[in-house]
């Protein structure tokens, strides 16, 4: 195996913090055992000191002795029991939280690497698995090497002449267990990403219940998942099949232990060279030696899937954040200067295209640029480059002067808000949905972003106005609606610069008209990147910037465009045409 | 349609009793295996006890060669006992009188291994029969995993999209992956060990009663205790293990839909206000989970007491037996014994029940699921339709009391295309839903053909009706595999015709590997145009009667449009065909234009007559043209 173990890393924070109540669960499982292992000498005592000797009151004294110590044994284990349990579920918390905020940090493209439904797996079912392997070291593991402490010890006394089987009888019971860990951690390496495919499927059917329904295609769907799904069953039958045989195979070799205890200490005692009372001690002791072996193989048994979960979270983690935080903040220059893009261009991995090639642009606070092109010309990367969601493989995007490479993330996203193409609203109340960007914000504020987004009747037609519920994506919410929610809120966030990624597509003219003026009014003194499929809105703009194949074929007024850019001239024809022929 | 509607959870499924029954009731299916695996465990288990009872008359043996050893060979046991108690050594008179020892004869090797033989060979089938249950075990489990996930799917795909919409999709999740997981976890817990330990402890309290009924009186003297306070602390934590899933829930909702909208939260840079709401649903989690399992987890040291007060029992009220002599010290010795080995199947039993408890509070999430509302399945009748649809003085709600549609009637009569047109959100989108029977009226009528489709199978109205919806949804593989999705039997020649017809072909031309170009997961590699040509040109592979667009073309920037459009006045043509548009040069054409406001039709009419009507259409009309 591997070192550092994925496991340690990624529990050691944790286990520091809990440092001190492990310690304490320590301290009340050694006392635990001790209790137990004090009880049998007692019961020596009652026999040999009182029912021997006919000395009732003996019994009756060490009796009632037993019966206090038993009491203070269920006191001790009761603690350690909710101990071990507050260590464990603490100690899950913890590494949800600190993975969840991790990948709350994530760039886009390591979101979309990862894939969604990975990522949830791993803050749930992989954080769930170390949790296991963490209960059950506390409730049970802890006992361990003081059981294997005592039972040598007092094999050693007993006698020394059989030791060499329990030196035979113990690695040879440890190889055992290792070997099942050797032959289960393939079978869950292998496990845990199927888990991912079904928790993707099943993600997959829930977004597109509509469509499935609606195509009549549950029967496929239903095949779809059972495909995925008996590949995850095959892989636990085997580990479970594993799993139980263990336990069978494991008492199988306890109980030759003691046959060979009996074989070999029966030719030793032959020879006169030990009694048997020794080798009926010595077999208790193996025994017990074997079956602390035994409790601490159980963890063993967890050990290869969390070692999994645990290498899944640690890639997540050791996934660097998107965040870069500049001390003393961004040094801004000049406010003048703009967004300036130069030479950037981006490939996404494994494409053959880059996906921008050499772009140039350049917007000052108070302009407004519009980017046309068709589908697929690189628009959406080329905001998302700007607002730093992508890093550029080669050029230059600075901010007032500033490159964004080395400009403090918080800062930046504070004065650029990007409106993305896909409509997303956050379960809650429109308050919360609309102060998302701004939690100080006042109602004020709120109403005005949503005059501006002519989203104001949307909330004043609902009974609850302001405090209606919003459903997880917003899809209690039209397309059109969502969209005029989600600019409305990008509005409350007043921002220097908004990028809008073709955020009025499922509006109708009128009201895209309406949203059009009142985002002139709302930004003003903002600058403002605006991907579009509209000549209306194109028209509007200060300078147009036209895209194709991720490459700038033109940019300037829409009357010089008209003369210079044969792509910009087919777009406006094609909107003609689709106004006198559609 | 709020998200946390779901307080009026089936109380069936909740109570522990039923779920308890029901829980165990998913086993039925496999209750053959399940004989077979209690049969083998109490072979095994029963050999396994008579494993020591062989193994000490090994020890006899060593024992008897070795005393045999040190007296003088020749005489009779008897006599040796005799000659013992007359040289005063009472002890070890009483200790040969016990035996079978022959005097002056070692320990007999051969005896001895053959003895040992025999452990060894009744271990070893004990411990093959447990292999042989084991595997019976496993395979029962995974065939009840694997029906109760199937049932899970199917009924994903049966329950009412109304209903579905009711659950977060993190909590749906949820309760199909962890909860069934956990759920048959506690199975194989409860198949497995559960047996096991209590046929061990139907063996040891067979041996107990065979040596002292009386005996086994006082030792089970504290199971009344035992059961009691396992009574207890099943009441306790059981409603604790059913809030810890339910947190759990909660959880995975808020984790799924933190990372679904990570381009928002990645816009805001506001990743902080969604670890702040997770950290607080992770200490609801943390606090009810503790909780639980403190509660569960104090039976074994519970157990551990009642065992060790039985021990104490046993040990007081034998010595004072023995005191009488009515119990040898020996008797007392191997209850002692046995009271251990009682006490380790009891304290195991415990601990299994801590496990299936957190098992049937999953098991109570999955059957709430499952209990759940269903559309009625049916097979689609293969007809011809004509493809009329009407609606007929419709009336509808997604929520009580906020009427959408009100007498909302329309005709589309076969072949015609009538588009339905009015400002955003006055419920052009909810006339796909009802026709496609998402949801159901609550007055009027919808038809087909004249007949009203709730009378209809589900499966039968939309075989007959293609869909392109205003959120594209795509699904993980290539762009051929999405396309073929809109018809079961579509071959690659209707693929690829369709995406000729719908410019498809061009765009993905560009793409390394055109139509077998991968998808990721949501589509997220394409852009929204690129999206929505693909659900564009599944319709087309679909061939439907009837034709619902619902802004279909939002995001395809305008050349785009041009082919697309080109290609759905193709798709239109000898189909009936509903647009639902909000760009008023996408429906131009259009047979009928109905004009949507506050649910109602104001206005009907060919695009000329509407304009001429001066009413609500030239309004829109009249704006839209300002506004270019």
């Amino acid at each position: 195996m591997r070192t550092p173990s994925p496991t340690r890393s990624v529990l050691r924070p944790h286990l520091r913090a809990a440092a001190w109540p492990l310690v304490a669960l320590g301290v009340l499982q050694t006392l635990s055992v001790a209790g137990t292992l004090y009880l049998p000498h007692l019961n020596a005592r009652i026999i040999d000191e009182g029912v021997t000797r006919g000395d009732l009151d003996t019994v009756w004294r060490l009796g009632s002795v037993m019966a206090v110590l038993a009491v203070l044994q269920l006191l001790i284990a009761g603690t350690a029991t909710a101990l071990g349990a507050y260590i464990s579920v603490r100690i899950a918390r913890d590494l949800r939280a600190a993975l969840f905020q991790h990948v709350m940090r994530l760039g886009t493209a390591d979101v979309r690497g990862f894939t969604p439904a990975s990522l949830i797996t791993r803050c749930g079912n992989d954080v769930v698995q170390v949790q296991m392997l963490v209960l059950t070291m506390c409730t049970t593991v802890l006992t361990v090497p003081i059981t294997m402490i005592g039972a040598v010890v007092m094999g050693l006394r007993e006698e020394p002449r059989l030791t060499w089987l329990m030196a035979v009888a113990v690695p040879a019971l440890v190889l055992v267990v290792l070997g099942f860990a050797w032959l289960a951690l393939p079978k869950y390496r292998r496990m845990q990403p199927q888990i991912d495919r079904v928790n993707a499927v099943l993600r997959e059917q829930l977004t597109g219940l509509r469509d499935v329904r609606a195509a009549n295609r549950e029967d496929h769907e239903q095949r779809r998942f059972e495909q995925v799904n008996s590949a995850l069953i095959d892989t636990s039958l085997s580990v479970g099949r594993l799993y139980l045989s263990f336990g069978p195979i494991v008492a199988l070799l306890m109980n030759l232990g003691a046959v060979a205890v009996v074989w070999f200490g029966g030719h030793q005692a032959a020879a006169g060279e030990i009694g048997v009372g020794s080798v009926l001690a010595f077999i208790s002791y193996l025994l017990m030696l074997m079956s602390a072996v035994l409790m601490a193989s159980t963890v063993v048994m967890l050990l290869p899937r969390a070692r999994v979960s645990s290498q899944r979270i640690a890639e997540v983690l050791h996934t660097p954040p998107e965040s870069t935080t500049v001390a003393g903040g961004t040094p801004w220059r000049d406010p003048e200067l703009g967004i300036e893009v130069r030479g950037a261009t981006v490939r996404h991995p494994g494409a053959e295209q880059p996906a921008l090639r050499e772009v140039e642009l350049r917007v000052r606070p108070g302009e407004r640029l519009a980017v046309v092109g068709s589908t697929g010309s690189g628009k959406t990367t080329l905001l998302q480059a700007i607002s730093r969601q992508i890093s550029i493989d080669s050029g230059q995007i600075s901010l007032d002067g500033t490159d964004l490479e080395s400009a403090d993330l918080v800062d930046l996203r504070r004065r650029v808000v990007l409106v993305p193409q896909r409509p997303y609203l956050f379960s809650g109340t429109i308050r919360s949905a609309l102060s998302y960007g701004k939690p100080d914000a006042d109602e004020e504020r709120l109403w005005q972003a949503l005059r501006w987004a002519r989203a104001e009747r949307i909330v004043t037609d609902l009974p609850a106005g302001l405090d209606s519920p919003v459903a997880p994506g917003g899809t209690n919410f039209s397309g059109g609606q969502r969209q005029r929610l989600c600019l409305a809120r990008a509005l409350v966030a007043d921002a220097d610069y908004y990028l809008l990624d073709d955020v009025t597509s499922a509006l109708d003219a009128t009201t895209e008209a309406e949203v059009a003026r009142g985002l002139a009014r709302a930004t003003a003194d903002a600058g403002v990147v605006q991907v579009t499929q509209r000549i209306a809105s194109v028209a509007e703009a200060d300078r147009i910037l036209v895209l194709d194949r991720g490459t700038v074929v033109g940019e300037g007024n829409h009357d010089d465009l008209l003369g210079t850019c044969s792509t910009y001239r087919e777009f406006v024809e094609s909107q003609s045409l689709e106004e006198t022929t559609a | 349609m709020s998200a946390r509607s779901r307080s009026t959870a089936t109380p069936r499924a909740l109570e522990p009793g039923s779920s308890t029954r029901r829980f165990l009731g998913l086993l039925r299916p496999v209750r053959g295996r399940f004989l077979a695996v209690v049969v083998l465990t109490a072979f095994g288990v029963g050999l396994t006890a008579i494993g020591p009872l062989v193994l000490a008359r090994a020890t006899d043996t060593l024992v008897n060669g070795l005393l045999g050893a040190q007296l003088p060979s020749g005489q009779s046991r008897e006599e040796v006992v005799a000659a013992l108690r007359a040289s005063g050594r009472e002890t070890l008179a009483g200790v040969v009188a016990s035996t079978d020892l022959v005097p002056g004869r070692g320990i007999d090797f051969g005896e001895l291994g053959r003895l040992l033989g025999v452990t060894v060979g009744i271990y070893s089938t004990a411990t093959l029969l447990q292999l042989v249950a084991v595997g019976q075990t496993n395979r029962a489990i995974h065939h009840v995993m694997l029906r109760l996930r199937v049932r899970v799917e199917r009924k994903l795909n049966r329950t009412p999209v109304a209903t579905v919409d009711t659950y977060g999709r993190g909590d749906l999740l949820s309760r199909v992956t962890n909860d069934v997981d956990n759920t048959t976890a506690s199975l194989t817990q409860a198949m497995g060990q559960l047996l096991t330990a209590c046929f061990t402890l139907i063996s040891v309290l067979v041996a107990m009663l065979y040596l002292s009924p009386l005996m086994t009186l006082v030792t089970l003297s504290t199971l009344p205790l035992a059961v009691w306070a396992t009574r207890a602390l099943v009441r306790r934590s059981q409603p604790r293990f059913v809030a810890q899933w339910k947190q759990m829930g909660a959880l995975s909702a808020t984790i799924e839909e933190s990372i679904s909208g990570h381009e928002v939260i990645s816009s805001f840079h506001s990743g902080q206000q969604h670890v702040a709401e997770l950290g607080e649903r992770n200490d609801r989690w943390a606090s009810e989970s503790v909780r639980a399992q403190v509660a569960s987890g104090l039976a074994m040291p519970l157990m551990t007491f009642v065992g060790n007060l039985s021990y104490v029992l046993v040990c007081v009220v034998g010595g004072l037996r023995v005191a009488s002599a009515t119990m040898t010290v020996g008797e007392i010795q191997a209850f002692v014994q046995y009271g251990r080995q009682i006490s380790s199947p009891i304290g195991q039993i415990s601990g299994l029940l801590n496990e299936l408890q957190s098992g049937i509070a999953s098991t109570a999430r999955v059957l709430e699921f499952l209990d759940g509302p269903e559309e009625e399945t049916g097979v689609p009748e293969r007809r011809r339709l004509r493809g009329r649809v009407e609606f007929e003085h419709v009336d509808f709600g997604y929520e009580p009391g906020k009427p959408v549609l009100r007498d909302l009637s329309l005709v589309a009569e076969p072949g015609e295309t009538v588009a339905v047109v009015g400002p955003t959100g006055v419920g052009k989108t909810t006339l796909a839903h009802l026709l496609l029977r998402f949801y159901d009226v609550e007055r009027g009528r919808v038809l087909l053909d004249g007949h009203d489709v709730r009378e209809l199978a589900r499966a039968d109205v939309r075989s007959h009706i293609g869909v392109v919806l205003q959120d594209p949804w795509l699904f993980e593989g290539t762009i051929a595999e999405n396309v073929s999705y809109g018809r079961q039997d579509a071959h690659r020649s209707d693929v690829e015709r369709a995406a000729s017809r719908t410019g498809l072909d061009q765009f993905v031309a560009v793409l390394p590997h055109g139509l077998d170009t991968h998808i990721d997961a949501d589509g997220a590699n394409l852009s929204a145009g690129e999206r929505q040509l693909v659900t564009i040109t599944r319709a087309f592979v679909a061939e439907p009667e009837v034709l619902v667009l619902d802004e279909a073309t939002s995001a395809v920037d305008s050349r785009t449009t041009m082919h697309v459009q080109r290609a759905l006045a193709e798709l239109q043509r000898d189909r009936t065909c509903l647009v639902i548009a909000h760009r008023l040069a996408t429906v131009r054409q259009a047979d009928r234009i109905l004009v949507l406001d506050q649910g109602r039709v104001v206005e009907s009419g060919s695009h000329e007559e509407l304009l001429h009507r001066r009413g609500a259409y030239a309004e829109l009309q009249r704006t839209r043209l300002e506004a270019s």
